[in-house]
């Protein structure tokens, strides 16, 4: 059952390291193990072994995970529509695997509770689970040629508080990357109306 | 004027090659220069350009393959194609030679009757951080088509360059940085070549670096300088396009990507494109308000001279979305009228357009949508404002989905039976806005997306529908639906045929005239790409492409009883009829 989700704020959740306070990614070791066996077999040729993505789109990086937003969000869709040649038809406890496998691939920490179907799936913010290990991932992965992202362009609202359920932050950094116009604002959050 | 490979080879040979072909030889060839009277003009047994004519269309004149005689069709040859990825090539055909393009900027040339390869140029692509992924999907994938001019092939390339090549052995000729990869910009779809000008349209303008700016632009064809461009969301010449975006700057904007070559009409020499969607896709996260975004979601008429804006229709205002209306622009002449038709969205809503003024003539719904409430007969076009996301995290269920709806895969007008042949899918998903920080390399939507899922009560995903066209209105004339859904675009003939095929790998020949299905043969992929049609030596030809289709497997979970293939088997297969006994 899909809950309204608790969206943790992505630029707010890296910007203010303090709010980094996870619960060791909500998926155990073993889980990820699994997870990285049964995506090498059922995902890796259309997604790419290092999951960046060949014929079907990358699934690495902080956008990847904000756009996903909760654990539950990824589940819900692989669970239904992937992969194409057998969509949905691998089972419960394999695509909670797989989406521990991503998780942990983009840096979240396992620990001891296990991925579970239901409403918590929804509160595990894939953001702010692999923000830390996940950019050390991709920093390894990255060429020196990399664009050092302070040169990427932001929205126009980048860095600006907007209306929503988030308190007052400390002003994130401001970004080199262009973010949208409504970045850093507080926008409306559902159940906050 | 015909001329041999080796007084073209002489002639050229001050023109340092950049890179050598894997392969050249075939030296008694002879290659017609590709001129622009023979493009204002295709002789019906070449097919010289993505959609077959400057209109757009996807019409042959050919009819040796007709009614009568497609059930006799048998396979001539095939040929795999040199890199996997998504199969959307659209080979082209001259003098015997096919070119076709493949994934990651692979170019060959075969011979159009036996299948023997010519030469193979593979472009050296620019290598990209991991983390680039949104860049790096795009990039090997393929949208459209090359383009042939005088005696070379143009390429426009995954990291934004533009590249001439011999025809005939393949040896680039020149090449030019258009605009810079490190921001996201890269080519995927082809140029359009007219009058020594090269006319093509960026892409990647979705992704986070190419913050403001996304361009139609004409290059030299024999030097490369570039001659204008258009910057499709930010005109400084259109006060009302400023507007539209609320308090957002360019330096905020993205999208408005013209995801589709476009079509030429030399008489006004005006060039006609689609343009896509805005970024990000909800206005909550954008922050354009109630703007309308324009160009996004539009049709742009250009002069070919100047890059001027002649005129524009916007399609979908105010998309919050991503159903965007890139899509094929056809250009049809009926009793003296020009009209633009097209389904230029993702929401499947055919359009009539008047081409000299881009006014409003009429439309026609197809798949289920629930986006647009009203046209009125001025053309403005309603939004239903009760799907716009207002908060972060709170999901919206729209028709059509993301993924179509309608996509890249082009419809066809037959000037025989005036009717445009839509390959189309029913099929929805949720939209949820998300707060994200853009990087390097990535798109900027900030939205999630649900599995695509059909509209209540529907149980066939797939859709052909045969839309008989006139100055005033555009309706059914027939439907074909199916489990399965279209996959590849669409070609229709002189022969009373329509081809085109789905994600079951059956390619089919539909009766132009009434739907029913005059041929069927089942190939190994997902039938892709764009078929088409030639003749050689009094003999007329079907190529079909095959192969990887993002399309089926975005909507596979609507016929699970029809596995896909797990390998991308990129192929082309070429069919023809039997020698008469």
């Amino acid at each position: 059952m899909r809950k309204p989700v608790l969206s943790a704020l992505a630029g707010f959740a890296l910007a203010a390291s303090c709010l980094g306070t996870s619960w060791a990614g909500g998926f155990t070791a073993e889980q990820a193990e699994a997870g990285k066996s049964a995506y090498t077999t059922n995902c890796g040729r259309c997604h790419g072994y290092n999951l960046e993505g060949v014929e079907a789109p990358g699934l690495v990086g902080r956008d990847v995970m904000g756009n996903w937003d909760t654990a539950g969000g990824l589940y819900d869709f692989i669970s239904v529509a992937m992969p194409p040649e057998a969509p949905g038809e691998l089972g419960e406890e394999t695509y909670l695997n797989i989406v521990a496998y991503i998780m942990s691939f983009n840096g979240a920490q396992p620990g001891n509770e296990p991925l579970a179907v239901g409403d918590k799936l929804y509160d595990i913010s894939l953001v702010a689970e692999t923000s830390a290990g996940g950019s050390t991932t991709v920093a390894q992965a990255t060429p020196a040629a990399s664009q050092a992202s302070s040169d990427v362009p932001q929205a126009f609202t980048w860095g600006k508080p907007l209306p929503g359920g988030q308190p007052a932050q400390a002003e994130p950094e401001k970004p080199g990357v262009p973010q949208a116009f409504t970045w850093g604002k507080q926008l409306p959050q559902v159940g906050q109306k | 004027m015909k001329f041999s490979v080796k007084s073209f080879l002489a002639a050229t040979t001050v023109l340092a090659a950049v890179s050598t072909p894997l392969y050249a030889q075939d030296t008694k060839r002879e290659y017609s220069p590709v001129t622009d009277e023979i493009l204002a003009n295709p002789p019906a047994e070449d097919w010289l350009m993505f959609r077959g004519a400057w209109n757009n269309q996807g019409f042959s004149k050919l009819d040796m393959i007709n009614k009568d005689t497609v059930g006799k069709l048998e396979l001539a040859w095939a040929w795999p194609m040199a890199e996997a990825g998504i199969q959307e090539t659209a080979p082209l055909i001259h003098d015997g030679i096919m070119f076709i393009q493949t994934n990651n900027n692979i170019v060959e040339a075969l011979d159009a009757k036996t299948g023997d390869r010519l030469w193979t140029y593979r472009h050296e692509l620019a290598q990209l951080p991991a983390s680039w992924s949104y860049q790096i999907n795009q990039a090997r994938r393929q949208k459209n088509s090359i383009a042939l001019y005088k005696d070379k092939v143009v390429l426009t390339t995954a990291d934004a360059k533009i590249v001439v090549l011999n025809a005939l052995d393949g040896k680039v000729v020149w090449e030019k940085q258009v605009l810079d990869y490190n921001k996201g910009y890269s080519y995927t779809v082809g140029p359009l070549v007219v009058d020594n000008k090269i006319i093509s349209a960026i892409s990647g303008c979705s992704i986070a670096g190419t913050a403001g700016g996304c361009f139609i632009m004409a290059h030299d064809f024999e030097t490369g300088e570039e001659l204008w461009r258009f910057n499709t969301i930010n005109d400084p010449d259109n006060p009302e396009q400023q507007a539209s975006w609320g308090p957002v700057p360019p330096e905020n904007r993205w999208g408005g990507t013209p995801w589709t070559t476009g079509a030429y009409d030399p008489e006004t020499r005006t060039t006609v494109w689609g343009i896509g969607m805005p970024g990000p896709y909800a206005e909550l996260i954008r922050g354009s308000e109630d703007g309308t975004t324009l160009y996004t979601n539009s049709t742009l008429a250009l002069d070919i001279d100047t890059g001027k804006l002649k005129w524009y229709y916007q399609h979908l205002p105010r998309d919050n979305w991503d159903l965007d209306s890139p899509f094929e622009r056809m250009i049809v002449e009926q009793d003296g009228k020009k009209m633009v038709v097209t389904v230029p969205g993702k929401n499947g809503i055919a359009f009539g357009l008047d081409f000299e003024t881009g006014k409003y003539l009429w439309h026609k719904e197809t798949v289920y949508q629930n986006v647009v409430t009203k046209i009125d007969p001025d053309g403005t076009v309603h939004i239903n404002e009760d799907l716009i996301p207002t908060a972060v995290g709170e999901e919206k269920f729209i028709c059509s989905s993301v993924s179509g709806g309608k996509l890249w895969q082009a419809g066809a007008y037959s000037p025989l039976t005036q009717t445009y042949y839509v390959p189309l899918t029913e099929a929805c998903n949720t939209v949820t806005a998300v707060q994200t920080e853009f990087t390097a390399g990535n798109a900027v939507g900030s939205m999630k997306f649900g599995p695509r899922v059909m509209p209540e009560g529907q149980t066939m995903a797939g859709l052909v529908e045969a839309i008989k066209v006139s100055p005033t209105e555009g309706t059914t004339k027939w439907e074909y639906r199916s489990r399965p859904t279209p996959t590849s675009s669409v070609l229709a003939t002189a022969g009373g045929l329509v081809f085109g095929g789905d994600a079951a790998r059956e390619v089919k020949a539909w009766d132009a005239e009434t739907g029913e299905v005059l041929w069927s043969q089942r190939l190994n992929a997902p039938i892709g790409g764009y078929p088409a049609t030639y003749a050689i030596d009094g003999e007329q030809y079907l190529v079909i492409p095959t192969g990887y289709s993002a399309a089926a497997s975005s909507i596979s979970s609507a016929f699970p009883e029809i596995p896909l293939p797990t390998g991308s088997g990129n192929s082309i297969f070429v069919f023809k009829l039997p020698k008469d006994k």
